[in-house]
């Protein structure tokens, strides 16, 4: 029969990669440069993104010495000279080391408590609407505050909850006290967090959302023969189909546990809210005026990291002998 | 499609890709060019300089302070790095076009190249770059680590043993006023810097013009027949008959703001120099104190608490983003802000839209004991003028500076060209109605700016005649100035330094102390702290260790007495 000229390639590379047997070399160096043959235009176009990720992330990294150094830009990072442990310490002698530490973990938690939830039922409820029309209006309009910009957010938020804003006219209509809201300190974390979880359920929905729809419907027909109703269904068909989804977000937001975005907190925190407001990133931050001080930013900024580092590798532990569902 | 079209659309496509990726690259900074200056010229010239001291060649300065023109033999060009002001972004990209530079450039044989920072932050990446310009104008005080930073770590020269002798007439000026000149140099009398003042050239004396201060409704006073308030009693009667009062005449008695503040909450901390203290370091009979650890603070702290629970204070002050607002609505009775953007500003918008309306300025209040003091220093973080390591024209861009100070640079950079932007009448330099009541377009400030610098804060002894044209050419801003600057300024400290470890242990220990009194004022003020506490707040602040910053403030406030 008449062979192609690509037909004869293929034949020719099937033939070189079929050696006699036994005489296959071993090892992952070889076996890593069979592959790398094999499949040359895919090792080429992951270059680029691998050099990306070396020359813009891990080489940087260096930099992190200035955590261990009195940094002066004109000596540059390696003239400065080393203190060692010096800012760590000034860190954890401050008065306010709890405090800061104590707010950045309880928001988180709350964040992880009622955030991570959010948008899973809000995807599971959505999932119910037979019309389709009315879902995808209800997705889009769900989803668009997440392209809302902070600052907006804390602008609206800030005028909602003042004396004469929207909320306090409701309360006001059942008959309630007005109040400031955003002077009690109390009320800051849920200011916060109900704020996040408006902004966020619909974007965050729409992963679960597509989780769900691989769901395979004879899972559900055969739970339905078997006689489960609606909520039994969800539980027993629905939850166990997404829950790979589900731990694999969970460990990322572990991940961010110790990092509560500042901005936020900056633009709605003030001197009052202080005790509940005040996260060791804004906290640096105002210490950061007091003097432009880099070396020890970066080095709470380190602590923040290895602490995210360790809970993430936890929860990472955790999750592959719980679920053998992992990042890694 | 065959193959082969198939393959060379997608190496197109690729190729189309690529590029539009490379092109996203933020175009570079504009490079700043240090004087491509033959060495060989500059040093005839200087070589002449240290012959004839008389000054018989071109470059030295005549004995009057009259520099000779042109400054160099040769063109040279000078990068600036220096804010631009607003109203001058509004009509031109760089300093450039500004006719009083223009000449100076033709007169000078120096051409500049200006460097406008879009941000704070470019000051800081410029100082790390290792590409510094050849001069600098910037609040140079608030580097970290101080001016004296900026000299150690090899920014800027210090000027000290050229200023007499390149820099005559700035040096004449001080001179004149060794109080003013002592807040410009380091602790050791390092010279370094140039900054801006108002000039009267008939004695050598420099004017203060205040822009902040407290204003008041005149119209609400007169409706609840009060004079303007002068002490704080006397103030918290007026706010008490604001409250009690339909006096913004909308028939809701319970609308009135007496006293609007926002989160910043300056109009209620400048109300501290009343009792003769602050929530900071000030001075107390000669010696340097902690506002808040002493018994005159707890009287200041209990009046504002008496104002806030009576509600004569907006309660929503400490998280209140825009008081302004509440003035232009008409709810507002007084405040503290500034002059142009704030008091006039407002009163020019209050007026048209409610008409009746008259906001005044009203003066420092006195406290209970007798003290009227402001709380900041008027000195305090200049903007000014340094020399970089990188300049290689020291004295020529020494006497470039310089200039601006004598008597025609004077004119030249606050009026701008004789005959366009301003004219002497009777020997009064008046601007001319080019600039004050322009038809091309331009507001006032604008105008202005197109010709000379006018009110900018650039480094030249402004000639105080210009503001008497434009911020004393009312009644109503005549009398700002005299309200606003009889208070004294006895409880201010003046502008010391600190050195490298000074700063470090200071603000290890003020960064905790800081917190503390920011959150535990506001507490005090609205209530949720009782005053009865006010002995374990100092305890604590005690024990937070404010001892070793005294210490600190009073080793460098001896430091600055020695200057």
């Amino acid at each position: 029969m008449e062979f192609t000229e690509k037909q004869k390639g293929r034949k020719h590379m099937a033939a070189k990669s079929l050696s006699p047997a036994g005489t296959r070399k071993k090892g992952v160096g070889a076996m890593l440069k069979r592959d790398f043959m094999k499949y040359k235009g895919i090792y080429a176009l992951a270059v680029p993104v691998l050099a990306y990720f070396i020359i813009f992330k891990y080489i940087p990294m260096y930099g992190i010495t200035i955590a261990f150094k009195n940094y002066v830009p004109t000596k540059g990072i390696f003239g400065s000279d080393w203190v060692g442990f010096e800012h760590f310490m000034r860190f954890f002698k401050s008065v306010y080391f709890k405090r800061t530490v104590l707010n950045t973990l309880i928001i988180s938690v709350y964040d992880v408590i009622f955030g991570f939830p959010a948008p899973i039922i809000f995807a599971l409820l959505l999932n119910e609407v037979k019309n389709n029309i009315f879902k995808r209006t209800i997705q889009t309009i769900t989803y668009l505050p997440h392209f809302i910009s902070t600052v907006v957010i804390a602008g609206m938020i800030i005028d909602f909850t003042s004396q004469n804003g929207l909320i306090n006219n409701i309360i006001a209509l059942f008959g309630g006290e007005r109040t400031d809201m955003l002077m009690r300190p109390e009320m800051f974390r849920g200011i916060y967090i109900i704020s996040g979880i408006w902004q966020g359920v619909g974007w965050g929905s729409i992963i679960y959302l597509s989780a769900l729809s691989s769901i395979d419907q004879e899972q559900y027909e055969a739970a339905y023969i078997d006689g489960a109703n609606r909520w039994q269904q969800a539980i027993n068909v629905t939850l166990p189909g997404i829950m790979p989804t589900i731990t694999i977000l969970f460990i990322l937001k572990i991940g961010g546990l110790m990092s509560v975005g500042s901005e936020k907190i900056l633009l709605l925190y003030s001197p009052v809210t202080y005790e509940t407001a005040d996260i060791i990133s804004t906290f640096i931050y105002r210490k950061g005026l007091l003097d432009m001080d880099y070396s020890f930013s970066t080095a709470v900024g380190l602590f923040n990291s290895i602490i995210n580092i360790i809970l993430l590798s936890t929860a990472n532990a955790l999750s592959r002998k719980v679920n053998e569902t992992s990042l890694w | 499609m065959n193959s082969t079209i198939k393959k060379s659309l997608s190496v197109v496509m690729c190729t189309a890709m690529l590029a539009s990726v490379a092109g996203c690259s933020s175009s570079g900074t504009p490079s700043t060019s240090t004087a491509p200056s033959q060495s060989s010229a500059a040093s005839p010239a200087s070589g002449s300089q240290a012959e004839s001291a008389a000054g018989s060649s071109e470059a030295a300065p005549a004995s009057d302070g009259t520099i000779a023109m042109p400054i160099s033999a040769e063109p040279i060009t000078l990068s600036y790095f220096i804010k631009m002001n607003s109203a001058m972004s509004a009509t031109m990209p760089t300093y450039e076009d500004v006719e009083c530079f223009k000449k100076l450039e033709e007169m000078t044989n120096i051409h500049i190249e200006w460097i406008h920072p879009s941000s704070n932050d470019q000051f800081n990446l410029m100082i790390t770059s290792n590409d510094l310009p050849d001069l600098i104008n910037w609040q140079l005080t608030t580097a970290k680590g101080g001016s004296e930073a900026l000299i150690n770590d090899g920014i800027i020269i210090p000027l000290t043993d050229k200023m007499a002798e390149f820099a005559p007439n700035y040096t004449r000026i001080m001179n004149a006023n060794p109080e003013l000149k002592k807040t410009t140099l380091l602790d050791d009398g390092t010279e370094y810097q140039f900054i801006n003042f108002n000039y009267d050239p008939t004695d050598n004396s420099i004017k203060v013009f205040k822009i902040l201060g407290p204003y008041i409704r005149k119209d609400w006073l007169d409706k609840v027949g009060l004079g303007i308030p002068k002490t704080t009693d006397e103030m918290y009667t007026v706010l008490k008959a604001f409250k009690d009062n339909d006096v913004n005449g909308n028939g809701d008695p319970n609308d009135e703001i007496p006293f609007v503040c926002g989160k910043s909450l300056e109009p209620v901390r400048v109300l501290s120099g009343a009792f003769g203290t602050r929530d900071s370091f000030h001075m107390k009979n000669g010696e340097v104190v902690y506002g808040p650890t002493q018994p005159e603070f707890k009287e200041y702290l209990t009046m504002i608490n008496k104002w806030y629970s009576e509600g004569l204070i907006n309660s929503d002050f400490p998280v209140n983003d825009n008081p302004g607002a509440k003035i232009l609505s008409n709810e507002a009775g007084s405040t503290y802000a500034s002059m142009g953007s704030g008091l006039i500003m407002q009163s020019t918008a209050l007026a048209e839209e409610y008409p009746g309306a008259e906001l005044v300025s009203m003066p420092w209040l006195t406290g209970p004991n007798g003290d009227h003091s402001v709380i900041y220093d008027s000195n305090a973080n200049p903007r000014a003028t340094a020399i970089t390591t990188a300049n290689k024209h020291v004295e020529e861009s020494l006497r470039w500076i310089d200039y601006a100070y004598s008597a025609e640079g004077s004119m030249l950079t606050t009026f701008g060209i004789e005959g366009v932007s301003y004219e002497m009448k009777d020997g009064y330099p008046t601007l001319t109605d080019l600039v004050m009541n322009n038809t091309m377009g331009y507001n006032q400030e604008e105008a202005i700016a197109r010709y000379c610098l006018g009110p900018i804060n650039y480094p030249n002894a402004r000639d105080y005649r210009f503001y008497e044209q434009v911020n004393l050419d009312t009644e109503m801003k005549r009398q700002i100035q005299v309200d606003w600057t009889q208070a004294t300024e006895d409880i201010c400290m003046p502008p010391i330094t600190m050195n490298t470890q000074e700063s470090a242990q200071y603000s290890s220990v003020m960064a905790d102390i800081k917190t503390y009194v920011d959150e535990m004022q506001v507490k005090f003020m609205i209530g949720d702290e009782s005053l009865d506490n006010f002995d374990t707040f100092v305890k604590n602040i005690e024990g937070m260790g404010i001892d070793q910053a005294i210490e600190i403030q009073k080793a460098a406030l001896a430091r600055y007495g020695q200057r």
